[in-house]
């Protein structure tokens, strides 16, 4: 990759040759030293002077010297500079050796520009591919986690290809997306989480679509943090930029002549992360006593309560002639009833690659897959890719050209709330079942009827093993990404760049539940939907690159940029299913539209950067951009689209130990660096526009909904949110500071950077109060900070005959506030982040002025003025207080610890990273309590008081003796009845009950690789062999879970939603162990 | 090839495509698929077809909760057992603003302005309708600033509930919102598509005034003891002696359909039958109550002596062949027979027993689901699960009827015009009504309809109760409100404001009794309440935090009562 950018660089460091008087001409030819084939474009430059040229192909310059010239210099970008006197001699060769240090000192910035690493005022951090690839992880997001400073990602579920949330340096948009914007190969890449239902009810595992890129094909990744580093990219780089360089967008490895072929492969086989400890003394009842019930509170086996038999579920029934009436089955445990449900799963990743170089063009193509077979039975995430690019220099122009094509499916679990009406979640019930339920032992389905059977729970939920098996969730991608870059260099100055293209998908879904599930009342029920999202984008840039003097040099880029985003979808729902097994909407009875989605924008800016560079000590950046976008109107006037709103960065840095000459061995770099800037966002689409109607809408919820046409007449309703012409740009704005330092060759190197961002303005859908008779309106305003720093910090402490250790520590704090929720006129005080996924009178994410990003808010439990639980003396449980601010979802800080050690080819490579805080309101938890199936709630021989004092039930006050004081609660309950019912700790409790801290440390990637010597290969045809052993989440130690549970609180039913720190049974993590080879011809 | 154009072309023609002058590239920010005009026939149906689900009986409308709260249905969704929290009845509420009374708004803004009086005319009596159903509710509430987000006002004041009812200065009250409607209905105007849009009456303009008279009749009898109505109600009641108020067969309901991808059937059948979950299950004491021991209730009992004969079209029982005693059905908490449920704040170890194929639901009447015939069986929809037996969800959703005109007119004649035999007359036309409307429910579905003569001794001992020797008007007031309340199941807002005006008819709850109020205590060790009977509803919380110009803070539920709760 790095020649390619080095080759492009050249175009603008290269300077003007001139002609002086008693000039004699010099020519001769560069060679890379290890290669002894010729350079091209090394700069060859006369020492003192502006006088210079440029190798061609072969490495072959020539140019005229004044005769008082004394030394010639050698520079090209990637290898160390070499100075070679001048002598008499006419013919001057020169080798360059690539210097390892150098090569890491050019970077990708904003639309694609390179530039030397000490010359950036702002964080930047580049991971290469081998941190990526092979660790046992398909999803390009995961893969990051911990190895980013600044960067906070959350995994929703482990469902193959299920999304993962990502923020860098927090959120910034109180309702919009926060996430990155994603750009590959200099395209934008849409990364939306689309749901088909609603999460709660008939969620699934939904993707977000940077699932479809293959990990195999990235050469790099630049994650582009700040407002400043950003600012180029315009109104959608707010949350920052994820630059992704394929190996195939011109990012590969420029090697040898010749043709190099490539494979990888990895197999790893996956498993449940946390099963609980499950309690194998009671089964199914109530305080004791034995029933037909989801909770394990009934009578200890073998006790004299309890029975030895019970009725078979299905004795009795005609459909199950086996099992005549009268039919008794064991009342005792079944201790793997929940282990043996899950299975092991895999993942299989191929990959070959292919490339070809010559002189001056390069070829490479990449065909992989993975193949992710999970722990959740019939889930799998499949995903082949297809992508083949390669670029040529001809004289002063340059072509690139990538195509990548990527299908992906994803086969998954219908998820959901548990008590959802309407669920039929395979979650609902199978991390807390009845420890006496013989799930494999009794029937799941019903011959006759192909219902689910479950035991004594039929009428309760679907049998785990039904669900899984009948209700579905089936989704196709198709993705293509298409992208074409040009570079002319008019002069040696100055040249064109042009990069455009095309990326576009179509997901097309099905989401079926079957005939006799408890959802859609056991009719059966297709769902068909499929999006299509387009996006077309091009960047024009003109550079600029001189030395103005000796000292000052100038590099600018003046550009425009267009980009054009079309997103069309559309659903179709079918019911009663009529054929039992036939997954279509043909095969129902009544088919519907479901809702149809269609969006377009367009934006167009103009933007111009430059960076003037003091004695390449000392650099300031200035940029500015200014947009148009379709989704304002100018003046705040309907119709007259095309808004334009301008924003800029300014960025410098020092490098202290050049600067003040210090000439300390030890210190290898010492820098400095400030930047400060502004990011603008537009609104979405239609928005700013007319206020609409809704055709054929629906009334109702999700236990039932008049939906129109109502008795064959049609109906229009007006829109809930008032659209608002008057729309302004929304601002981000951030001053950050860092500083580099690296010592002893590199050995300690240390990044830090403290930032302080202030979102403004923003462009919120504004819930307003019902009665207004709209539930929101769109309107600017609200104001919302983040400040945090983040450290990455590097020591070698080992480093002797050939053995290496080096440690690299990652450090990440935010605080994210909701500064206020205002603009002066009408404040109000509580934003709901999405009141549509939040259960009536449950608990919500919402945003409170002063509090952070996103608290949870729901019912607590009374207390009195010392903190102490009010306890209604007649029950024996909480009283139900004030609804408020119950949990903070967001992280205090994490750390990520990567240790490498490398010793002959050995290469162990371990990632340790810790979460501290950041709230969880789990139902898996609640239920598992509640339904006393773990060993947490095993001991339950006695009774319990809640400590606290007694209370008003009606007046949620103590209650006060003869002197005024408070008596303590006395009141003895049983250890059933402390987890279940109103007022208790888990189900039937109030929300602040069921949040638990989320503190994680976690062992989460091993490998240990080993290249096979080089001498072992010489005599075959490989030119490499790596094999390795990964590990994925081996270990994890949550101090704040209840012990027995073993839940992994790295969670999230809401996925890359603003709406983080709820589990609504959500499917449980996995943890892969694997095995890879790599090995190139 | 001339690579040295290539670069400065594509930059003119980047630029030229793209100029901020160029207007077509930004013009692309009109949604093509969402209209930005509606006529009003397309609008009257959604604010009925709303307005249906956010006051009817389905857990997305009052009827369900009101229902729970008078011991009708056992259903501890959002009222709990008594302890609402602060987001119990948002949803309602935001139905019933933005759903439904601004869809009706624009009727009678856009149709005022388009001379449609005939629309304006309904949609100023459902108005007038919706407002006193949330008066009765809520109390005060965003009135006359209400509705107006397009205009601006965010922040709507809070009406004071009594001014609501009567108007004040600035403020157009129910009463004179009806005498508008009324007199817009009498204007000539035409009325394009309103006989198909009309889902209620058809465009029936004759209907549409019986009914505006009518709510007017029932409002005054609702507020009778904050003054005297009694001048009021006078030329009203004339009217109803020449039938000039809503008719037999003229209830005002919304009629359900049959669909079921685009669901048109009745919401609660939906949630009852289509589901397994089972939203309802029925309160003991309501069934207690009808299958009766004596009409009059034994001092502190709410049973009467009388089989009601409407029982098998008002409960549907799953099993079948349990003997007719108490705990019947092993391992249920509440059973007597084939009738299986929970008892209201029941604590027992069965309370939480999987049950949803072995309760009694709510049967033909109510809801639409299933007649009971006797014969028992998993309650399913038609094309439903193999062994389920269907019912069709096809009945109405009531919102007001003949029969309760009826009960007004008794309880006005009662108390008010203080004429006995007047409201013995509208008592026992209110009973006729209201089996009347059983058997015509009965006789759509293809059911049996009732026995005449067990009708008729019912009709007997209910009339002979209520004008038995030395009875007082506490004890005829028992009786007619019993009626009205047996009468209403299927709709809960109006028995739940009767009762709390009346204390009528008597209810049992656990503990917080409050016998002054109609409030008994269950005397059921196993069942418990947190908190004591509400007499109103709270406000959601997220329209109290964001608007400055509301009450700041809830009111006191239990204490604090509606203006005409006295």
């Amino acid at each position: 990759m790095k020649k390619t950018l080095l080759l492009s660089l050249l175009l603008l460091l290269t300077c003007v040759g001139r002609s002086w008087a008693q000039s004699r001409p010099i020519s001769g030819r560069v060679i890379d030293r290890s290669t002894n084939e010729g350079l091209p474009g090394v700069s060859v430059i006369v020492k003192g002077t502006t006088t210079g040229t440029a190798t061609d192909a072969d490495g072959r310059y020539a140019l005229n010297v004044a005769g008082t010239a004394a030394t010639l210099q050698f520079k090209f970008l990637g290898f160390v500079t070499v100075e070679q006197p001048i002598g008499p001699a006419a013919t001057i060769d020169a080798a360059l050796a690539v210097d390892t240090k150098q090569l890491d000192e050019v970077t990708v910035t904003a639309l694609g520009i390179s530039r030397e690493k000490r010359a950036l005022g702002f964080a930047v951090s580049e991971v290469k591919a081998e941190q990526v690839v092979q660790k046992s992880e398909p999803d390009i997001l995961r893969t990051l986690t911990g190895k980013v400073p600044g960067v906070n990602i959350v995994s929703s579920s482990g469902v193959p290809g299920s999304s993962s949330r990502i923020t860098i340096r927090g959120n910034t948009s109180l309702l919009g997306s926060n996430e990155p914007l994603f750009i590959v190969d200099g395209v934008p890449y849409d990364n939306t989480q689309t749901d088909s239902e609603n999460s709660l009810v008939h969620g699934a595992g939904y993707s977000s679509r940077t699932s479809d890129v293959d990990p195999n094909n990235i050469a790099t990744i630049n994650v582009l943090k700040g407002a400043a580093a950003a600012a180029l990219y315009g109104s959608r780089a707010a949350g920052g930029v994820i630059v992704i360089t394929t190996k195939t967008g011109g990012g590969g490895q420029r090697g040898a002549k010749g043709v190099q072929i490539g494979y990888t492969t990895g197999y790893s086989i996956e498993k449940i992360a946390g099963l609980p400890d499950y309690q194998n003394s009671y089964g199914a009842g109530a305080n004791f006593v034995q029933s037909s019930a989801n909770g394990s509170w009934g009578p200890k086996f073998g006790s004299s309560q309890a029975p030895t038999t019970i009725l078979h579920p299905q004795q009795g029934n005609p459909n199950f002639p086996d099992i005549p009436a009268g039919t008794l089955i064991p009342y005792q445990a079944y201790p793997n009833n929940v282990k043996d449900y899950f299975k092991t799963g895999h993942l299989f990743e191929n990959s070959v690659s292919l490339s070809g170089t010559n002189d001056n063009t390069s070829f490479t193509a990449i065909l992989s897959r993975a193949d992710q077979q999970g722990i959740i039975p019939n889930s799998s995430f499949i995903r082949n890719n297809v992508s083949a690019g390669g670029s040529g220099h001809f004289s002063k122009f340059t072509v690139n050209g990538n195509v990548a094509y990527t299908n992906s499916e994803q086969h998954g679990p219908q998820l959901g709330a548990n008590n959802a009406f309407g669920s039929n979640s395979a979650f609902a019930r199978i991390l807390f079942l009845t420890r006496s339920l013989d799930l494999q032992g009794l029937p799941y389905i019903d011959p006759v009827t192909k219902a689910s059977q479950f035991a004594w729970l039929t009428a309760q939920a679907d049998n785990p093993i039904w669900s899984t098996e009948n209700n579905t969730y089936v989704s196709r991608v198709d993705r293509v990404v298409g992208s074409v870059g040009l570079a002319y260099a008019i002069k040696d100055w100055l040249s064109v760049t042009y990069t455009g293209g095309v990326n576009t998908y179509t997901d097309f879904r099905r989401t079926t539940v079957r005939p006799g599930s408890v959802g859609y009342g056991g009719l059966g029920n297709v769902l068909e939907d499929s999006f299509q999202n387009t996006e077309l984008e091009q960047t024009l840039l003109v550079n600029v690159n001189k030395n103005l003097t000796e000292d000052i040099s100038l590099t600018a880029s003046v550009g425009q940029n267009i980009n054009q985003r079309k997103f069309e979808g559309l659903s179709y729902t079918g019911g009663p299913i009529i054929v039992f097994g036939i997954d279509n909407i043909e095969n129902t009875e009544q088919k519907n539209t479901n809702g149809y989605n269609y969006s377009k924008r367009r934006l167009m800016g103009l933007l111009a950067n430059v960076t003037v560079g003091y004695k390449n000590w000392a650099f300031l950046t200035v940029t500015g951009r200014n947009d148009w976008s379709s989704t304002l109107n100018r003046n705040g006037v309907f119709g007259q689209s095309g808004r334009a709103f301008f924003y800029s960065s300014v960025s410098g840095s020092l490098v202290l130990n050049e600067a003040l000459a210090l000439n300390a061995s030890w210190l290898d770099l010492l820098k400095l660096r400030a930047a400060y800037g502004r990011v603008g966002r537009d609104a979405p689409p239609y928005r700013s526009g007319a206020p609409t109607y809704s055709i054929n809408p629906q009334y109702g919820n999700n236990t039932g909904n008049s939906a129109f046409p109502f008795n064959g007449v049609a109906g229009l309703a007006l829109s809930n949110e008032i659209n608002n012409p008057g729309l302004t740009p929304e601002f981000s704005t951030e001053l950050e500071v860092g500083t580099e330092v690296a010592m002893f060759r590199n050995r300690v190197a240390l990044n830090a950077t403290y930032y302080d961002k202030i979102s403004t303005d923003q462009i919120v859908r504004q819930f307003t109060a019902a009665s207004t008779g709209y539930g929101s309106r769109w309107t600017n305003f609200g104001k919302i900070s983040n400040k945090g720093f983040e450290v990455a910090l590097t020591l070698v402490p080992v480093e002797v005959r050939g053995f290496r250790w080096s440690s690299t520590f990652n450090f990440t704090h935010n605080k994210n506030i909701v500064e206020n929720l205002g603009d002066g006129k009408d404040k109000i005080a509580q934003l709901p982040i999405d009141p549509g996924s939040t259960f009536i009178g449950g608990p919500g994410g919402v945003h409170i002025a002063g509090q952070p990003y996103g608290v949870i808010f729901g019912s607590s439990a009374a207390r009195d003025e010392k903190g102490n639980f009010l306890v209604n003396p007649a029950t024996g449980r909480l009283i139900q207080g004030a609804n408020k601010i119950i949990g903070n979802p967001n992280p205090q800080f994490i750390m990520g610890f990567i240790n490498q050690f490398t010793y002959k080819g050995i290469t162990l490579n371990a990632l340790v990273d810790y979460r501290k805080g950041g709230d969880l309101y789990s139902t898996t938890l609640q239920q598992e309590l509640g339904r006393g199936a773990t060993r947490d709630t095993e001991n339950r021989d006695r009774l319990v008081i809640i400590n606290g004092v007694q209370g008003n039930p009606d007046t949620k006050l103590p209650i006060r003796d003869a002197n005024g004081l408070s008596i303590p609660n006395s009141t003895v309950i049983s250890v059933n009845d402390l987890y279940f019912g109103a007022g208790s700790a888990a189900i039937g409790a109030y929300d602040e009950q069921s949040i638990y801290d989320g503190t994680t440390v976690r062992l989460r990637e091993l490998s240990l690789g080993y290249d096979l010597p080089k001498a072992l290969l010489e005599k075959t045809p490989f030119g490499l062999i790596n094999i390795s052993l990964s590990g994925r989440n081996l270990y994890r130690y949550s101090p704040n879970i209840p012990k027995h549970s073993n839940f992994d609180p790295e969670t999230s039913t809401f996925g890359a939603s603003n709406q983080q720190g709820f589990e609504y049974t959500n499917a449980p993590t996995t943890t892969r162990y694997g095995v890879n080879m790599r090995v190139t011809f | 090839m001339k690579f040295r154009k290539i670069p400065g072309a594509l930059a003119l023609l980047g630029v030229l495509a793209a100029a901020p002058g160029c207007k077509d590239f930004y013009d692309v920010n009109v949604n093509p698929l969402l209209p930005i005009r509606a006529e009003l026939l397309s609008l009257l149906p959604v604010t009925q077809v709303s307005m249906a689900a956010a006051l009817g009986n389905s857990p997305s409308g009052m009827s369900q909760y009101t229902m729970a709260l008078m011991q009708q249905l056992a259903n501890g969704r959002g009222i709990g057992t008594f302890q609402q929290d602060g987001d119990a009845f948002s949803n309602e509420w935001s139905s019933l603003y933005s759903s439904v009374l601004v869809n009706n708004e624009q009727i009678i803004t856009q149709g005022t302005a388009e001379q449609s009086w005939t629309y304006v005319g309904i949609a100023q009596l459902q108005r007038a309708f919706v407002f006193s159903q949330m008066v009765d509710l809520w109390g005060s509430l965003p009135y006359t600033e209400a509705l107006k987000g397009t205009a601006g006002l965010t922040t709507p004041r809070f009406d004071i509930d009594e001014t609501i009812y009567n108007g004040g200065p600035g403020i157009q009250g129910l009463f004179a919102l009806i005498d508008e409607g009324v007199a817009n209905l009498a204007r000539p105007a035409t009325v394009p598509g309103l006989a198909k849009a009309d889902l209620i009456y058809g465009g029936d303009k004759e209907k549409w005034v019986r009914f505006g008279l009518s709510l007017k009749l029932k409002l005054y009898n609702q507020i009778r003891k904050t003054r005297n109505v009694a001048g009021e109600v006078a030329p009203l009641l004339a009217l109803a002696a020449t039938n000039g108020l809503i008719r037999n067969g003229e209830d005002f309901e919304l009629p359900y359909g049959k669909s079921i991808t685009h669901d048109n059937r009745n919401l609660g059948f939906i949630a009852d039958y289509g589901s397994s979950g089972r939203e309802n299950r029925i309160n003991p004491n309501f069934f207690l109550s009808m299958r009766g021991g004596r009409y009059t209730p034994a001092p502190g009992d709410t049973i009467r002596s009388i089989s009601d004969p409407r029982i098998p079209y008002y409960f549907y029982n799953q099993v079948t062949g349990y003997p007719q005693v108490a705990g019947s059905v092993a391992g249920q908490d509440f059973s007597f027979g084939n009738f299986v449920s929970v008892r209201f704040g029941s604590v027992s170890t069965a309370s939480n027993a999987a049950a949803g194929n072995l309760i009694t639901l709510p049967g033909l009447y109510p809801i639409g689901g299933r007649y009971d015939d006797g014969r028992g069986g998993i309650a399913g929809v038609v094309g439903g699960a193999a062994g389920t037996v269907p019912g069709k969800g096809l009945v109405a959703q009531r919102l007001h009827t003949y029969f309760s005109r009826k009960y007004t007119e008794a309880e006005l004649q009662l108390t008010v015009l203080q004429n006995n035999a007047a409201a013995t007359a509208a008592l026992g036309e209110a009973i006729d009504a209201s089996f009347g409307k059983v058997d015509k429910i009965a006789t759509d579905d293809g059911s049996p309809t009732m026995d005449p003569a067990r009708v008729a001794s019912y009709k007997a001992a209910a009339l002979a109760a209520f004008n038995a020797p030395g009875v007082t008007l506490d004890d005829k007031l028992e009786v007619l409100m019993y009626e009205k309340y047996v009468a209403s199941f299927g709709y809960g807002v109006d028995m739940y404001t009767d009762f709390r005006r009346t204390y009528h008819p008597r209810i049992k709850v656990p503990g917080n009794a409050d016998p002054a109020r109609g409030i008994l205590d269950d005397n059921d060790p196993i069942t418990q309440s947190l908190g004591a009977f509400p007499r109103r509803m709270s406000y959601p919380i997220s329209d109290l935090l964001v608007n400055p110009n509301g009450p700041q803070t809830q009111p006191n539920l239990v204490r604090d009562r509606i203006f005409w709760d006295k």
